[in-house]
C-alpha cells in the first residue's frame, strides 16, 4: 500500500461546511444524482465542441439519485429498482466505459510487466490525481496532455531500467528475451517476433493483431538502424507498446470483431473479461492463468468466471481491489478527511509515524479478511477483531506484535466493525479531534446512499463550547435552525461514533462528562433508527435492506466505472438476492455475482461504434 | 522558426546527465554558455493562489497613476514588490460573476473559483465536491499558447505547474470539460521539457545512460530524437487503430491522446532542425549577468512533492525552470499554482507554523495551522502568509527582470505576469479580489500604477486584455454577456 491513499480526498464538505463558504441549498454536498448535460463550451476560438458530461455520458444515468436541490435534503435515494426479493427483473447491460488505466492499475501493471519498483504514478512524486466520477470512484476515460507526457517519460525510465536488470542476469516481470544474442540479421528478427508475441500478449492484454506485429517488427528494424543493440531495440518495442492505448485503455480490442446479439447487447470477450477481472480484483494485468483461460475460451460462462474469481479472491493480489473499493466507497464524498500518512504526535502522541504507516495495513488487512472469512457485510459492519502493528495496538488498548502486524482480537463491547476502526475514525476528523459530522456523512451518503442538499449560505461554523464536549458543540449547531434541516439527517449517526475519539482510542467520557452515543435519525428510505452507540447501529446497518442495496450499487458503480443505469436492475437484483441467501448478507457473494453477471459480461454497442 | 539549440551546451548537458547531476547545487549558473536569451517576444506568466490575496486586517495598495503617488500595502505584506513598483500595475478589484451567476452554483464562493478563474466561463459541477467541477471553456493560457502555434510559433502551449497540488481542483481546460494538468513536480518538468529538448552529438550514446552506439559508431546524429521519433510512430499507429473500433465519444478521447502525443513529436521535431540565427524576426540576443536564463536549475535533491515543507523549494524550482523556458522560448505561456483550491493541510513551516489539532472555531477544515484554518482568521497569522506568497511573486517578477537583452531591455518589459488569488481575504470574497499584474508585455499595459477599479467588473475583461497584450485577439472570453476588454489596463 502506497502513501496517500486515505488523504487523496477533495476540498469540499470542508469547504462547504465552513462558514462564508457555505454553499447555498442548491449547491452540492453529497449529490449522488450524475448530471449529464455537456459543458456550455463557451470562449473564444470556437472550441465549445467538447461535451463535459461525466464518463461515457452513459444512458440513463440521469435518473440515478438527482437528488441534492432541495435544503432540506429531502434523502433521495437511487431511483433504479434493486428487486429484493421475489421475481428479478431481466437481465441486460448498459454501455461499456472505455477506461483508461488508474494510476494504482498503471503502477501494478509496469511492476508486473517490467519489475518497475518505483510506483511512478502513485510514488513519493506523485502525478497531479484523477478525479473521481460523479457517483465517488476514480475511473477516468480521457487523459490530458501531462498524462501523455508522464507516459511518455516514464516508459524511457522503466524499461531502461528493467534492460539493464536483465543485462545484470536480474528478473525485471515479464520481460524476457527470449534467446540468446543473435549472431544473424534473420536470427534478430524471428527472436524479436517471438519477443512481440510473448511480451505484447501480456502488455495489451489479448494477442498482438498481424497490424500491430508487422508495425512492430518495423519499429524494430527502425531502431537497430538507428544504433541501438539489440536488446535496447527490444526495449523500444517496450517503450511502444506501455505508451499504445491498447495497454492504457480497458478495452481489449479483438480478436474478431463484436457482434451484436439478437438482443441487443454484445458479449465481452474472453480477453476482455480476462482484463476486467483482473482490474477489478487485483487492479492489475490478468495472470497466466486468466490469459489462458481466456485462449482457451473459458471465459465465456457465469460458471467459468466464478470459478476465476473464487481462484482471484483467494489470492494476495485481491487485497489490492478490495482496500480500493472500500476506500473510495467509504470516504470518497468530498471530504477533506486527513492525511493519515502524517503522524500526530504534537496534539495525539499515541498517533505515532508507525500508526501513521499502519493504519492502511490495517484497513487493506480487514476488509480482505472478510472477502477470504465469512464475507458478510455483518463481519465488514461488525466483527470484533482487526489488525495491529505495535502502535496501533497501543490506541486500541492491546497488545500489538513487536515488529510487523497481527490479528488482534478486541473487545466485543467497545469495538466492532469498520465504523470503529482507525481509518474510519481517524480520517473522518479533524486533526485529532473527532468530526460527528464527517462520519455521520459517509454513514448517511454512502452506506444509505442517501442524498442531501448544501447547506444555506448562512450556516455558521460550529463553535466549540468551552469545557463542553464534541457532541454538545455540534448538536448546538446543528440546533440551528438553518442547520436543522439537513443537520438531523447525518449527525445523528456520528454521534454514535462518540466513543471514540478523533485518533480512534476509545472513550467513555468526553470533557470529563459521560459520553452520550445515542441517537435517532430517518434514513434516506424514510425509516427511523434508534440506536444506543456505534456497535448497536453497526449491527442494524448490517442487518438493513437499505444499507444492503447501498452497497449492491456501491460494488456496481465501482465495478462499471460509472452510475448504475436501469439495465443494470436485474443483475443488481439477482446480486442482492444471492446475498441475502447467506445469514449476514454476503458481500462477497454480491461481488461475485456481479462480476458473473450479464450486466459485467455484456455491453450495449457504443453510439457511433462501427459494427 | 527560433531554434531551442542554443540553450544549453553539451557540456552542461553531460554535467545534467551524467555523474555531475547529483553534485550540482540548486540553480548553478554557468555563464560562459550565454548565447540562450531570445529577446523580443511577448510571454504571459499566471501565478495563483487560494485563501485570499490579502487578510481583512491588512490594507491593499493605495490607488495612483505613478508610482509616487501611491504605496504599498499595509503590515508591510507587500514589501517585497516594492522595487518592482515602476513594473506593476495592481487593481482593486475583479468580481468572479461566473460563480454567482452559473446554474446550479447556489452560494458556491472562492474555493469553487479555480475552474472559472481562468476560463471566464459558467462550468460544470459534478459529483458531491470541488474536486470534480469541470471548466467550462477553453482558459486564457490555453488559448493564447494555441493562438501562438496557430501562427507558428513550436513550443509548448503553455507551461502548467504546481507546487503541493494534493487535489483535483483545476484552473487550466483545452476546452470545456478538458482539463490541463498542472505538473506538480520539477524533476518531471525538467526531463519532458529540458532534458528531452537537448541537443546531443554522441548518437545513440547520449542521454539514455547505458545505451551502447550498437553499429551506429557515433555518428554525430541526433539519434535519440529518431528513435523517440520512431516509438511514437508505431504509438500514432495504433491510436489510429484503436480509434477507428471504439463509439464516437471514446473516439473523442483517444483522439485527444493522438493530439498529445503528436505534441511530443512536435516538440521532438524541432529540436532535430538546425538553428537558424532569427525566428520570424526575433533575434537571438546575448545575456548580460543574468543568473537564470542561461543555466537550467538541477533538481537533484529535490523534495518529495507532497509534503506541505517541500513548498519553498518545489515553488522555487519551478519558477526557475518557468524563466529558464521563457529566455529559451520554450514556452511562451506559463500558469504556475501554489497549492490546490483549500490549501487545507498545507503547513507553512517554513513560517513557524505546526501542526496542530483542531481549531475551536472552524473544526471542518483540514489543520488548524494549516493554509486554510489560518485563512479564516484573517489575523497576522494571515498576514504572514500573505506576506508569503506575495514574497513569491516578487520573486518570479525580479526573476524576469533580471534577464536582459544586449539593449538593456529585461524579460519582464516584454512580458505580463499575473498574481490571481480565487477570494479576496481568507473568507472567501469573490468580489473585489485584488490583482497583481507586471510588465507591460511589450508596451500594451501602462505599469506604474495602482487602480481602483469599479465594482462588479468581471475577470472575464482581464483575460480579454491578456489574449489582447498577447497577439492573440478576442473580443470577450468566456461568457460573453460580461462584457469586453478592461481598457483601463492600458492607461
Amino acid at each position: 500500500m502506497k502513501a496517500q491513499e486515505l488523504c487523496r480526498s477533495s476540498f469540499a464538505i470542508a469547504a462547504l461546511l465552513s462558514a462564508g463558504l457555505v454553499a447555498g441549498c442548491t449547491g452540492r454536498i453529497g449529490s449522488q444524482g450524475a448530471t449529464g448535460a455537456g459543458g456550455s463550451g463557451v470562449g473564444p476560438g470556437g472550441s465549445g465542441s467538447a461535451g463535459a458530461g461525466p464518463a461515457s455520458g452513459t444512458a440513463g444515468s440521469a435518473t440515478v439519485g438527482g437528488g441534492g436541490a432541495t435544503a432540506t435534503g429531502s434523502g433521495g435515494t437511487s431511483a433504479i429498482t434493486i428487486v429484493t426479493s421475489g421475481t428479478p427483473p431481466a437481465e441486460s447491460a448498459g454501455p461499456l466505459v472505455m477506461r483508461r488505466l488508474t494510476y494504482r492499475e498503471y503502477d501494478h501493471m509496469l511492476a508486473d510487466l517490467l519489475g518497475d519498483a518505483t510506483a511512478p504514478a502513485e510514488g513519493g512524486n506523485a502525478w497531479s490525481p484523477d478525479a473521481p466520477n460523479a457517483v465517488g470512484y476514480v475511473a477516468p476515460a480521457s487523459v490530458a496532455d501531462l498524462q501523455v507526457d508522464l507516459y511518455n517519460q516514464t516508459a524511457d525510465t522503466v524499461v531502461e531500467t528493467a534492460l539493464q536488470a536483465v543485462a545484470a542476469g536480474k528478473t525485471a516481470g515479464k520481460l524476457t528475451i527470449p534467446c540468446k544474442v543473435p549472431t544473424t540479421s534473420a536470427a534478430e528478427t524471428t527472436c524479436a517476433t517471438q519477443f512481440i508475441t510473448s511480451f505484447g500478449l501480456e502488455a495489451y492484454r489479448r494477442p498482438i493483431a498481424a497490424a500491430e506485429q508487422t508495425d512492430l517488427l518495423a519499429l524494430f528494424t527502425k531502431v537497430r538502424g538507428l544504433g541501438l543493440s539489440f536488446n535496447e531495440s527490444i526495449g523500444a518495442l517496450v517503450k511502444g507498446m506501455i505508451q499504445s492505448p491498447n495497454f492504457l485503455y480497458h478495452w481489449e480490442i479483438g480478436p474478431t470483431a463484436p457482434v451484436v446479439g439478437s438482443d441487443g447487447l454484445v458479449p465481452l470477450t474472453s480477453w476482455q473479461l480476462a482484463s476486467r477481472l483482473a482490474s477489478t480484483l487485483w487492479e492489475t494485468t490478468p495472470d497466466d492463468t486468466l490469459l489462458q483461460a481466456a485462449q482457451a475460451g473459458q471465459l465465456t460462462t457465469a460458471a467459468q468466471v466464478a470459478t476465476q474469481v473464487t481462484r482471484m479472491l483467494a489470492d494476495a493480489r485481491a487485497s489490492n481491489g478490495l482496500f480500493n473499493f472500500h476506500e473510495q466507497w467509504l470516504f470518497n464524498f468530498g471530504s477533506q478527511g486527513r492525511d493519515l500518512t502524517q503522524p500526530l504526535t504534537k496534539t495525539s502522541p499515541m498517533f505515532t509515524a508507525a500508526v501513521a504507516q499502519g493504519v492502511q495495513t490495517e484497513f487493506s488487512d480487514f476488509v480482505s479478511s472478510v472477502y477470504t472469512g465469512d464475507g458478510t457485510l455483518q463481519a465488514l459492519f461488525t466483527a470484533p477483531y482487526t489488525f495491529v502493528n505495535h502502535d496501533l495496538g497501543v490506541i486500541y488498548g492491546v497488545t500489538g506484535p513487536a515488529t510487523g502486524f497481527a490479528k488482534v482480537a478486541l473487545d466485543p463491547t467497545k469495538r466492532g466493525g469498520i465504523f470503529t476502526q482507525t481509518a474510519f475514525l481517524a480520517t473522518l476528523a479533524s486533526d485529532g479531534a473527532d468530526n460527528p459530522i464527517y462520519r455521520g456523512l459517509s454513514i448517511y451518503l454512502k452506506v444509505l446512499c442517501g442524498t442531501i442538499g448544501s447547506p444555506p449560505a448562512n450556516v455558521p461554523a460550529v463553535t466549540f463550547i468551552a469545557n463542553g464536549t464534541t457532541r454538545q458543540s455540534y448538536e448546538a449547531h446543528g440546533m440551528s435552525a438553518c442547520a436543522a434541516g439537513c443537520h438531523n439527517l447525518f449527525d445523528p449517526p456520528g454521534f454514535s461514533l462518540e466513543n471514540y475519539d478523533g485518533i480512534g482510542a476509545y472513550r467513555t467520557t468526553d470533557a470529563n462528562v459521560a459520553v452520550d452515543a445515542t441517537g435517532t435519525f430517518v434514513t434516506p428510505a424514510n425509516a427511523t433508527i434508534t440506536f444506543q452507540n456505534a456497535l448497536d447501529l453497526s449491527k442494524q446497518l448490517a442487518g438493513s435492506a437499505e444499507a444492503q442495496t447501498c452497497v449492491d450499487r456501491q460494488w456496481t458503480r465501482y465495478i462499471l466505472g460509472r452510475p448504475e443505469t436501469t439495465a443494470e436492475s436485474g443483475s443488481m437484483s439477482i446480486a442482492f438476492q444471492k446475498a441475502a441467501a447467506t445469514t449476514g448478507f454476503s458481500i462477497r457473494d454480491l461481488m461475485a455475482t456481479l462480476v458473473q453477471s450479464k450486466a459485467f459480461r455484456y455491453r450495449q454497442p457504443s453510439a457511433g461504434e462501427p459494427l | 522558426m527560433m531554434k531551442r539549440d542554443l540553450r544549453f551546451s553539451r557540456r552542461r548537458l553531460l554535467k545534467s546527465i551524467g555523474a555531475g547531476a547529483a553534485l550540482l547545487p540548486l540553480l548553478r549558473a554557468d555563464k560562459t554558455d550565454a548565447a540562450c536569451y531570445v529577446s523580443g517576444i511577448k510571454r504571459c506568466y499566471i501565478l495563483a493562489w487560494t485563501n485570499g490575496m490579502l487578510s481583512s486586517i491588512n490594507n491593499w495598495a493605495t490607488t495612483g497613476n505613478d508610482p509616487t503617488s501611491w504605496s504599498l500595502g499595509s503590515m508591510n505584506f507587500q514589501d517585497s514588490l516594492k522595487p518592482y513598483m515602476s513594473d506593476l500595475l495592481l487593481l482593486k478589484g475583479i468580481d468572479y460573476k461566473f460563480i454567482k451567476d452559473m446554474p446550479g452554483s447556489g452560494e458556491r464562493t472562492g474555493h469553487a473559483c479555480f475552474p472559472g478563474m481562468l476560463t471566464g466561463a459558467f462550468y460544470q459541477l459534478l459529483s458531491s465536491g470541488t474536486s470534480s467541477d469541470l471548466g467550462g471553456g477553453i482558459s486564457v493560457d490555453q488559448y493564447i499558447g494555441t493562438q501562438l502555434q496557430k501562427g507558428g510559433y513550436k513550443g509548448l502551449v503553455s507551461l502548467n505547474q504546481g507546487s503541493y497540488v494534493v487535489s483535483t481542483g483545476h484552473l487550466s481546460w483545452s476546452a470545456a470539460g478538458q482539463v490541463v494538468q498542472p505538473n506538480p513536480d520539477p524533476n518531471s518538468v525538467f526531463n519532458l521539457y529540458f532534458k528531452g529538448s537537448l541537443p546531443t552529438t554522441t548518437g545513440a550514446g547520449g542521454a539514455g545512460g547505458g545505451r551502447g552506439a550498437g553499429g551506429a559508431g557515433g555518428a554525430p546524429v541526433n539519434n535519440t530524437s529518431a528513435i523517440q521519433k520512431s516509438i511514437l510512430d508505431y504509438v500514432i499507429g495504433d491510436l489510429n487503430r484503436f480509434s477507428n473500433v471504439v463509439g464516437t465519444e471514446d473516439k473523442h478521447s483517444i483522439d485527444q491522446h493522438l493530439t498529445s502525443i503528436r505534441a511530443i513529436e512536435t516538440r521532438l521535431q524541432s529540436i532535430t532542425t538546425p538553428p537558424t540565427a532569427t525566428d520570424g524576426g526575433a533575434p537571438v540576443s546575448t545575456v548580460t549577468g543574468t543568473p537564470a536564463a542561461c543555466s537550467f536549475p538541477s533538481t537533484a535533491g529535490e523534495p518529495k512533492t507532497n509534503l506541505s515543507a517541500s513548498v519553498p523549494v518545489i515553488t522555487k524550482l519551478q519558477m526557475d525552470l518557468a524563466v529558464a523556458a521563457f529566455a529559451a522560448d520554450l514556452t511562451r505561456v506559463a500558469v504556475m499554482q501554489i497549492s490546490d483550491q483549500g490549501a487545507a493541510n498545507l503547513i507553512m513551516n517554513w513560517l513557524g507554523f505546526t501542526s496542530g489539532g483542531a481549531l475551536a472555531s472552524d473544526p471542518n477544515t483540514g489543520d488548524a495551522n494549516g493554509f486554510h484554518a489560518i485563512a479564516h482568521e484573517n489575523t497576522m497569522r494571515k498576514v504572514t502568509c500573505d506576506t508569503w506568497m506575495q514574497s513569491q511573486l516578487a520573486y518570479v517578477i525580479g526573476q524576469l527582470k533580471s534577464i536582459t537583452d544586449g539593449t538593456g531591455k529585461s524579460m519582464l518589459d516584454s512580458s505580463v505576469v499575473v498574481g490571481m488569488n480565487s477570494m479576496r481575504t481568507g473568507t472567501h470574497e469573490t468580489t473585489g479580489v485584488p490583482v497583481v499584474m507586471a510588465g507591460s508585455c511589450g508596451g500594451y499595459f501602462k505599469t506604474g500604477r495602482s487602480l481602483g477599479l469599479p465594482a462588479g467588473t468581471p475577470n472575464n475583461g482581464l483575460l480579454v486584455a491578456l489574449c489582447n497584450a498577447m497577439g492573440t485577439p478576442v473580443s470577450t472570453f468566456g461568457e460573453t454577456s460580461y462584457g469586453g476588454e478592461l481598457t483601463v489596463l492600458k492607461g
